[in-house]
């Protein structure tokens, strides 16, 4: 692609320039036509001087070049060899001007004695030719070679000039020789140079004097090309001058060529000049037509050439401008983008990048990355990663997210997140790194861990403060039966001595009574241990049933007469629904410390409104109803109090721990039951335990 | 006195429990029933006063006992043949652990008389007793 725009842009360029090695062909043209002109015109001087007619005229019957001839010619070829340097400041130029001008006045001369009809003595002023010619006097020139000679010399000593009329005029004057004496070689070529019939009588001119001045015009023509347009246009790099090259000496080679032919096949007889006519024009007619179909074809090539060239130029640009936007994204992208050669050289360095590592692009590109801002900590294994790559293709660190720190200017490592992508540049590796300022993440993380920590320990804290006040609880429910025993006993002992004698005084009623109302009292402490005691066993996770037979029905009922005279104090009417002989595998003195609750609950926050005990048994499972109509329980409260320590109501109004219906809660979900509690405000709670009756753990 | 107290006379009972005011009451509420009843302050003192003392037909253990306590102590005299031989009934606050000891029972404290008189009354007026 890159290739096709740089040769594009020579083409460009250089479109339209003359090529120097053409334009020097032509100067050496025309210092080779200079000499000859020279040479020739020298040789056939002394010739006429030594008397050797045969130089003079080359051929038998031909014409001769003339004396006065042969000097012009000395003199135009010396004129044409100094003034072919286009150098106006040249001391050469006066001589080579003078020259021409004495050419120019050689033609003159003749022309105007032939006009006149005078003979000036010119023609023999140099040396005697007293041989007779076809027409005109012995030893002058013919009217046409005077004219040549004369516009020739005019051409000549206009070299010089910097007039642009001038300039052209000299051209065309160089044009009208050249034609003219291609002309005359023509004829001799064609073979009817001596017949001195109508006009040619004028046109008579020896054959090296007609290449003389054919020679001499193109010299003129050739050392300043840019007086005709055909000749500079030829030394061009162009299309057009490239074909004019091609075709113009095929055009003329083929020209002569088939006149000879024609010419010769003529002479020899074989055909007339009909026949040869219709011949020639034949081949000139297949030549011009195939040269024209090869201008055709090279045009449309140079055509097609182009179009192919113009749209890889679009493509060019339509990459280059991609590039371009890819470039912008890549400078405004929100991570660090750095690019770096294989041999561990910074060669790109986005804006992010400048932010992050705190340099300017122009401190980063060209300096060896490793050291800029590598760690020394990570900086031998990057190098050996790089060598390991270049040599196996492997990297350790390609195409994936590494977390790594690096360095900011002023030395100071930050954790950044990296991925590195190798990228193939003809035989060689460049890699781009995306890289990412993770220290705000990094104190984030750091931060969070921290919390978290805190919390798991201050969740073990808990834990541990809260198995201390478990264990706090059994050791304070034992140590307290430890005392109570010598005062049970006591009291029992107490009792039965004074029941011993049959004799009541009324002294021995009060004190049975007292007896009775300690133990009473001792009774409450007993069931109080034995909640703390509970409430350890479910938190410790030692809550062992003891599974028996047990009918619910009696234990149920045994309870309700318990609490009848608490109830009856109260003013609570119990109503009861009980099914006989509801039989289940069942922890007993648990059940019955579960009912017993439930009783004193609705006892208790019944505030003397009547209380539904209901038993029965249905689908497989005891289900206990206990229902009062007192105070009620808030939505609220309702889950709160199956917690432990959880209670509705304010301690202030109702004693106790708040544990009964917790410890219930958890007994009942310990023989897979569970229990539950329906409650509003002021109108009062029913409670339901759902106990499964098989053999559950 | 009665007839079973009578029966009870001559026949000992070892209790052997740490707290004093326990010990003491335990012991009144048995000699009432006319038994003869040695205490001893650990399990230690207790493998101290059996071979002094005639051979008891129960021994009430505690189980949580400074110097030497009530698993030590069952442990200890399950090695002599004639010791081994003799009922142990558990006293303990902590009923739920005394399941590792091979006893006749356990009472749970508090202990309630009528249990206990039971108890004592099971293990030494059955015949079951040495000296009985």
């Amino acid at each position: 692609m890159v290739e096709a725009v740089r040769q594009a842009k020579k083409d460009s360029s250089s479109f339209g320039q003359p090529i120097v090695g053409i334009i020097n062909a032509y100067n050496r043209f025309s210092r080779i036509a200079a000499i000859i002109s020279t040479l020739i015109g020298t040789y056939v001087f002394l010739s006429w001087a030594f008397d050797i007619r045969e130089i003079t005229t080359i051929a038998h019957d031909w014409p001769s070049m003339k004396v006065n001839s042969s000097i012009a010619f000395i003199f135009a070829g010396l004129s044409l060899l100094l003034l072919l340097p286009n150098d106006v400041r040249s001391k050469r130029n006066l001589t080579g001007t003078l020259f021409g001008l004495i050419c120019a006045l050689i033609g003159l001369m003749t022309l105007a004695e032939e006009i006149s009809g005078r003979d000036f003595g010119i023609d023999q002023l140099i040396l005697q030719d007293t041989l007779p010619t076809l027409y005109g006097r012995p030893g002058r020139m013919s009217p046409v070679t005077a004219l040549c000679i004369l516009l020739l010399g005019i051409a000549l000593s206009q070299m010089n000039t910097k007039k642009q009329l001038i300039k052209r005029i000299r051209g065309v004057l160089a044009i009208i020789v050249a034609v003219t004496s291609f002309f005359i070689i023509l004829l001799f070529t064609y073979g009817e140079p001596v017949l001195p019939l109508g006009l040619t009588k004028y046109t008579q001119m020896a054959f090296h004097t007609a290449g003389l001045l054919f020679l001499l015009s193109l010299g003129v023509l050739f050392s300043r090309h840019e007086d005709i347009e055909i000749i500079g246009h030829l030394a061009l790099r162009t299309p057009g001058a490239l074909l004019l090259r091609r075709t113009l000496p095929t055009i003329i080679l083929t020209f002569l060529l088939i006149g000879w032919l024609r010419s010769y096949g003529q002479h020899a007889g074989l055909f007339g000049i009909a026949f040869g006519y219709s011949l020639s024009m034949v081949s000139f007619t297949g030549i011009v037509i195939s040269l024209i179909f090869i201008i055709a074809k090279k045009l449309d090539n140079s055509e097609k050439e182009k179009l192919v060239l113009v749209e890889k130029l679009v493509q060019e640009e339509i990459h280059r401008k991609y590039m371009s936007n890819i470039g912008t994204l890549v400078e405004h992208s929100l991570d660090a983008v750095v690019g770096m050669t294989s041999k561990g050289d910074i060669m790109d360095w986005n804006k992010t990048a400048e932010l992050i590592f705190g340099r300017e692009k122009s401190e980063a590109i060209g300096h060896n990355l490793a050291n800029l801002i590598i760690p020394s900590k990570y900086r031998e294994a990057h190098n050996s990663g790089l060598d390991q790559f270049l040599n196996t293709g492997v990297g350790p660190i390609l195409n994936k997210r590494v977390e790594l720190s690096a360095l900011r200017r002023d030395r100071r490592e930050f954790p950044i997140e990296l991925s590195v992508i190798p990228i193939k540049e003809k035989q060689d590796f460049v890699f781009y790194a995306f890289i990412r300022d993770i220290s705000d993440r990094k104190n984030f993380e750091e931060r969070q861990k921290a919390l978290i920590e805190e919390e798991h320990n201050a969740r073990l804290a808990a834990e541990l403060s809260m198995n201390m006040r478990d264990d706090f609880l059994s050791i304070a429910a034992h140590e307290l039966r430890t005392p109570i025993t010598p005062i049970v006993i006591q009291l029992q002992l107490l009792e039965k001595e004074l029941r011993k004698d049959t004799e009541i005084t009324s002294m021995k009623h009060m004190l049975l009574k007292w007896t009775e109302r300690s133990r009473k009292e001792i009774d409450r402490l007993l069931r109080i241990t034995e909640y703390l005691l509970e409430v350890s066993r479910i938190s410790g996770g030692r809550l062992l049933l003891n599974l028996e037979e047990v009918n619910l029905s009696k234990i149920v009922q045994l309870q309700i007469e318990n609490q009848r005279q608490t109830s009856f104090r109260t003013g609570s009417e119990l109503h009861t629904r009980i099914e006989p002989n509801v039989v289940g595998h069942w922890d007993a003195p648990r059940l019955e410390s579960i009912v017993g609750t439930l009783l004193e609950n609705a006892i208790k926050y019944g505030e003397g409104s009547p209380i539904d005990i209901e038993l029965e048994t249905k689908e497989g499972s005891a289900i206990l109803l206990v229902q009062d109509h007192g105070i009620g329980i808030s939505k609220h409260n309702q889950q709160k109090i199956f917690e432990k320590f959880g209670r509705a109501s304010s301690v202030k109004n109702y004693g106790g721990f708040g544990l009964g219906l917790y410890i219930s809660s958890e007994v009942v979900k310990a023989h897979g039951g569970f229990i539950s509690v329906k409650s509003s405000p002021m109108e009062g709670s029913t409670f339901q335990v759902v106990l499964p009756l098989g053999l559950q753990k | 006195m009665d007839g079973q107290n009578e029966k009870a006379k001559f026949k000992s009972i070892l209790i052997i429990e740490d707290e004093k005011a326990i010990q003491e009451v335990l012991k009144d509420a048995i000699e009432l029933e006319g038994y003869n009843v040695s205490t001893a302050d650990n399990g230690q003192e207790g493998l101290n006063i059996l071979p002094r003392m005639p051979t008891p037909c129960l021994i009430l253990l505690d189980l949580m006992m400074p110097v030497m306590n009530g698993w030590q102590f069952a442990e200890a005299i399950s090695k002599d043949m004639v010791l081994a031989t003799i009922p142990i009934v558990i006293v303990t606050a902590y009923g739920d652990r005394a399941g590792l000891i091979p006893s006749k029972g356990v009472l749970k404290k508090p202990v309630d008389l009528d249990t206990l008189l039971n108890v004592v009354k099971k293990w030494c007026n059955g015949g079951s007793c040495p000296t009985g």
